[in-house]
């Protein structure tokens, strides 16, 4: 469960988020919407504590921003998938060795790593392209290897930061097919996302920012 | 695992990183190249200085009405005196004849007495080399009543110390500043290859990496780094070693210690600087 409390951000003397107060259940799918410079992504930076705030808490599951150390914000991480506009795959490393670095992060074993990626390839519907580079696959494919990547630790969320932004309305509708499986599944999705068509689409809840304030839930 | 895939990494990382990989390794060897040659020099230096001072002598000159049972016990007090060595007794007549032998005239011809006292030639041991304790000598051998006058080469043994101590200050200052340009340069590869290695970094701390394993491939590499720069380093120095030996200076004092002390001391500059680097520069990805 993802909670935010009364939540204050600044960065570099400009405030970005404003008593931000919202949650968000185990399971659920929701969108978070709002232009560009919003503070959408900010908010999915603060349930990884990427950033944390300046006043209020931030809760994700049994840990508080008030009280998180630094030692535990990685073991948070392996518990949230995340995925980006940019996909953040690495060029120089196979469809595979991408997935597999979440896992060679925690020093699993190769059989295991072996196992587990193939299995979330499998899933993602991409298990024949797993000895490619990113270079060779086109921008929804990308964006698959990406969810595989984010997904590959069962986490209890995906935070999906504009994920359809770079793609080609076929592939964003592809794109959403698959985290509405995923959602179905039992995983929460929290997307931040100006593509107000997919929400028409794919109705679900809605978290509305403007100018750092929720203007609606 | 984590060692093979940290390892993997630093090598994928200096490969990425060529150029500025080659001019930290080649900074490296020069450092140690220019350490390790100050390092022998100073231990050949050492090793001559410690001949030269094998071979100085203290003269103890005894009073003239000195008879020989008064000589017997003055030797055993000098024998017993702390930091003899050797001693060896010089009679008026051994005296005179060794006058003879090197100036080539007799000394009765020249004054028609013999002005040589009986003496005491005297060499120290090690640990009184030095001018300090050569002097504490001379004061206690010259506080016995049969003792007229001790002597011995005092400007060499001061000018010895003297410059000897410029010396190793100055290598030392000069090894101060290579040290620091290597460091200076290996910080900068780092910096590079975490620049380099940014989208990677950030990835794994995505995915929930620890900072420690983010950090470790930095570390191997800056220990790579130094072990390659140093085993140049030592290599090139043994083989200039071995043809100082062959062709110009067969009693060169060099061992296998000291080249493996170059090696370890190149890993840990290596460590030290990648240590350093990566706490000041992967917290701003």
């Amino acid at each position: 469960m993802i909670q935010f409390f009364n939540v204050n951000l600044s960065l570099n003397n400009k405030q970005i988020l404003r008593h931000i107060t919202f949650t968000l259940n185990r399971g659920e799918f929701v969108y978070l919407i709002g232009p560009s410079g919003a503070g959408k992504s900010s908010i999915l930076n603060m349930i990884n504590f990427s950033l944390l705030p300046d006043s209020g808490t931030v809760i994700i599951n049994q840990y508080s921003s008030a009280k998180i150390r630094l030692k535990q914000i990685p073991h948070v991480r392996r518990s949230i998938g995340i995925i980006f506009q940019d996909f953040k795959l690495l060029s120089d490393r196979n469809v595979f060795e991408n997935i597999a670095l979440a896992l060679r992060v925690q020093k699993k074993g190769r059989t295991e790593i072996s196992r587990r990626v193939l299995k979330v390839l499998t899933d993602v519907r991409l298990g024949h392209k797993r000895n490619q580079y990113p270079r060779d696959l086109s921008g929804g494919e990308q964006q698959k290897v990406a969810i595989a990547r984010a997904l590959i630790n069962e986490p209890f969320i995906l935070l999906a930061d504009e994920p359809t932004g770079n793609l080609d309305p076929a592939s964003a509708i592809e794109i959403l097919d698959l985290l509405e499986e995923i959602n179905r599944r039992g995983t929460a999705v929290l997307m931040a996302t100006h593509n107000y068509a997919l929400l028409k689409k794919y109705p679900h809840r809605v978290l509305s920012i403007e100018n750092g304030d929720m203007v609606n839930e | 695992m984590s060692i093979f895939f940290s390892i993997s990494e630093s090598i994928r990382s200096m490969a990425k990183a060529r150029i500025a990989t080659f001019l930290s390794v080649t900074s490296i060897s020069l450092t140690l190249i220019l350490i390790g040659a100050f390092v022998m020099a100073s231990i050949n230096l050492h090793h001559w200085i410690n001949v030269v001072r094998q071979k100085i002598e203290m003269e103890v000159f005894l009073n003239g009405g000195v008879d020989k049972k008064n000589i017997e016990e003055v030797k055993t007090r000098i024998i017993n005196a702390r930091g003899v060595k050797q001693i060896t007794y010089v009679s008026s007549e051994e005296a005179a004849r060794r006058f003879e032998k090197e100036f080539g005239e007799n000394i009765y011809d020249v004054l028609s007495f013999n002005p040589f006292p009986p003496s005491f030639i005297i060499l120290m041991e090690e640990a009184y080399h030095s001018p300090q304790k050569i002097e504490q000598l001379k004061i206690a051998l010259e506080k016995i009543p049969e003792v007229d006058e001790v002597v011995y080469q005092k400007p060499l043994i001061d000018y010895i110390d003297h410059y000897i101590n410029l010396f190793y200050i100055g290598l030392l200052v000069i090894s101060f500043i290579v040290v620091i340009i290597a460091v200076i340069l290996i910080n900068n590869t780092i910096r590079l290859t975490i620049y380099a290695r940014r989208d990677i970094i950030q990835i794994m701390r995505l995915v929930g990496a620890t900072e420690g394993f983010i950090r470790r491939p930095f570390l191997y590499e800056g220990i790579f780094q130094g072990l390659i720069g140093s085993i140049i380093a030592a290599a090139l120095l043994y083989y200039f070693s071995r043809i100082i030996e062959m062709f110009f200076y067969p009693d060169i004092v060099y061992t296998y210690q000291s080249f493996l002390g170059l090696v370890i001391f190149g890993v840990l500059i290596g460590l030290c600087s990648a240590f350093f680097s990566v706490g000041k520069y992967i917290n701003k990805i």
